[in-house]
């Protein structure tokens, strides 16, 4: 049996990437909730997340100076991916949206996957941390990186909520996710409440990227498993819901780590599946199921 | 009247023996062709960075043996990409013989892949010559069109517990990925532990092959009774990287030393992926520094190095020995037809890179096993350190 002090170890070490898994989740919901938009490219605009903060950090800039840069670079990638792309599905112009936005998130996530193996090759390649070294107090080992990772999500997260709660397009988001025809009816852009929606998404998405960087090694397939689990957190959180999606993100992470930890540690993924069946059986919206359409 | 057709029989034979010796004078120099089928990790998730030198490798080959006037057959190299997925191995391996035609096959890199290409050729009965996967099923499965020139798992491990048993060491951790290669691993070395009368402890993880975070893993291991005193990782993937960075993080080394995958710390991108993490990176290798090499190696290396901007490294040299195995088999059967290719490397016995070049006709793992490769154990001591800087720890 793993002492008290080894237990804590990986309770602390799923809290902590469990925060950033809630930043991946957290756009994903958000994005849900505003226009029912599931974005199957939330992955791979991670993985551009990881490789932007990759070349800023190792050519012209500091690692910090590259962290600040890639939440705007996120954005302006979400814009650019929404405008082209997106629009059909919001604009209510297609017969059938869902079709339309499952295979072109799925197309977009697989052209963004070869074209970083085109122009950046297929090799892995470890980013600069952004604090070098551990902290060791109480008996544990803990990276510094991954502090900085679950505090700097814990701000955007923070901000996230403060900016749906407080400021006016927070409110027109609220008002799409609870009645998407009442809001356009009382004068709601959709198409641009949407396309923030997805620009911050996006802008959480390569922070996310950015944060655990460091910590991960980076190839060009790094968005699949992010992308699997930013699924499975707001389903354990409730779709559509930014704080589900918190305690779904850190639920997950700390399932995984004592699941490893304490048991068989190659079933990782059968952990997170295992939680996310229970939560379908026992509480099939989520944990924040009932706040659904509250964003 | 009479003349003009005359002249114009004239012309008409002049043509036609224009055109036979045209296509006839060619032919007489023409080479036949030995089609050769690549299995390579050509894109993520594979190591593609190894697959890349390894297309190379065989490229290199391919354009060396082609210069050679004297031999019958010329090589032709038509690369596929496996991803190192079985599936994909299996369904490329089906589309080089039926779509491409070739005689033989080289490959495939990861064991898994290599192992779901074999019922493939086994229903078709093309060569397959392996060269760098280690799972013991490669061969002990007996098919019998299928060759190894490169090492396998239970003579790794045999080596690697020769060496801890002689350098007394009592406590071992393996960390290995959930395949056919790093689960072979374990097991493999388990049975070589016992047959050395290994007293010591062997505490063992695993991970899955899509890891992005070892560290409980490399905790347990750090938090075992007794604690390892050297830790065996054994995979391919970038976990292996990842394996040795969060090994440092977690506090398990340096108390505890490391030995790495096998060619990992060669590969030009190991300090930019580890970097000091890396310092004092033991691992088992097949190019010993105390081994004098081969004619055919030293020119190879001489060959290499004019051509490529690194060294070569393990995996270089047995796929470089793959090919020489099939080339100089097609020309001892002077035919490219599978049975008589098959016979042909089952007989063969050329020199090789690092040993002569032929295989046992024994049973189990070493049924169509090339079993003459020295084994060593490296260490790099200083971080930035390359291969022709490693300290021969054993034997």
């Amino acid at each position: 049996m793993p002492s008290a002090t080894t237990i804590l170890q990986f309770i602390v070490l799923g809290l902590l990437v469990g925060g950033v898994y809630a930043l991946m989740g957290a756009g994903l919901s958000l994005l849900y909730g505003v226009s029912r938009i599931l974005n199957f490219a939330h992955g791979t605009i991670f993985a551009l997340g990881a490789y932007a903060y990759y070349y800023m950090a190792t050519t012209i800039l500091s690692p910090w100076l590259a962290l600040f840069l890639v939440v705007p670079l996120g954005f302006a990638i979400g814009s650019l991916i929404y405008w082209p792309l997106l629009t059909p599905v919001t604009r209510g112009s297609l017969q059938r949206p869902n079709d339309y936005m499952i295979v072109i998130t799925i197309a977009l996530a697989v052209a963004i996957e070869k074209g970083i193996i085109l122009t950046q090759g297929a090799e892995t390649l470890r980013p600069p941390s952004l604090i070098e070294g551990s902290l060791n107090f109480a008996g544990l080992d803990i990276a510094m990186d991954r502090i900085v990772g679950f505090i700097g999500a814990a701000v955007l997260v923070g901000l996230l909520a403060l900016v749906v709660r407080f400021t006016s397009i927070g409110r027109v988001w609220r008002a799409m996710a609870q009645n998407p025809l009442g809001a356009e009816v009382v004068g709601i852009d959709r198409q641009r409440s949407a396309w923030l929606a997805f620009a911050v998404a996006s802008a959480l998405a390569t922070a996310a990227g950015a944060f655990l960087a460091p910590l991960l090694l980076i190839y060009p397939a790094v968005g699949t498993s992010a992308i699997v689990k930013g699924f499975a957190i707001i389903v354990i959180g409730g779709l559509g819901s930014v704080w589900g999606a918190c305690l779904g993100g850190l639920t997950l992470g700390l399932v995984e780590a004592l699941g490893t930890g304490l048991f068989y540690p190659g079933l990782r993924d059968v952990y997170m599946v295992a939680l996310m069946l229970l939560v379908l059986l026992f509480v099939p919206n989520g944990l924040f199921g009932e706040r659904v359409r509250n964003v | 009247m009479t003349g003009r057709k005359s002249l114009r029989r004239v012309q008409i034979l002049g043509f036609a023996a224009m055109l036979t010796v045209g296509y006839a004078v060619p032919c007489a120099f023409a080479k036949d062709v030995l089609r050769v089928g690549a299995l390579l990790p050509l894109s993520a998730p594979g190591d593609v960075e190894t697959g890349k030198k390894l297309l190379r490798t065989i490229e290199l080959f391919a354009e060396e043996w082609n210069k050679n006037a004297s031999f019958r057959y010329e090589v032709k190299i038509v690369a596929t990409d496996t991803q190192d997925k079985p599936q994909q191995a299996a369904t490329a391996a089906e589309r080089l013989i039926t779509q491409d035609g070739v005689h033989a096959i080289v490959g495939a890199h990861a064991s898994s892949a290599t192992l779901a290409a074999l019922p493939v050729v086994r229903r078709y009965g093309v060569p397959l010559v392996n060269a760098s996967s280690w799972a013991d099923e490669v061969t002990s499965l007996g098919v019998p069109s299928v060759f190894r020139v490169g090492p396998w798992n239970s003579r790794v491990a045999d080596e690697l517990a020769r060496w801890i048993t002689e350098a007394k060491i009592t406590s071992i951790g393996i960390l290995a990925e959930d395949t056919d290669y790093g689960l072979g691993f374990i097991s493999a070395f388990k049975d070589a532990a016992g047959t050395q009368s290994y007293k010591g402890s062997i505490v063992t993880q695993s991970f899955e092959a899509n890891a992005t975070d070892v560290t409980p893993q490399l905790i347990r291991l750090r938090d075992a009774n007794p604690r390892p005193q050297v830790v065996f990782v054994s995979s391919v993937l970038p976990a292996r990287a990842l394996a040795i960075v969060q090994a440092r993080e977690v506090g398990l080394t340096p108390q505890t030393e490391i030995v790495a995958g096998w060619n990992f710390p060669e590969q030009k991108n190991f300090w930019d992926l580890v970097k000091v993490a890396g310092r004092g990176i033991k691992y088992a290798n097949f190019s010993c520094p105390k081994v004098e090499p081969t004619t055919v190696g030293a020119e190879f290396n001489k060959l290499w190095e004019s051509r490529t901007a690194f060294g070569p490294d393990q995996r270089v040299y047995m796929w470089w020995d793959s090919m020489l195995a099939i080339a100089h088999a097609a020309e001892q059967a002077k035919s490219v037809k599978p049975e008589a290719l098959v016979a042909a490397l089952a007989a063969i016995d050329v020199p090789g890179t690092v040993s002569r070049v032929k295989f046992e006709s024994g049973r189990g793992v070493r049924f169509h096993q090339r079993t003459e490769i020295p084994v060593c154990v490296l260490k790099l001591e200083n971080v930035g350190d390359t291969a022709d800087k490693a300290v021969q720890v054993w034997p």
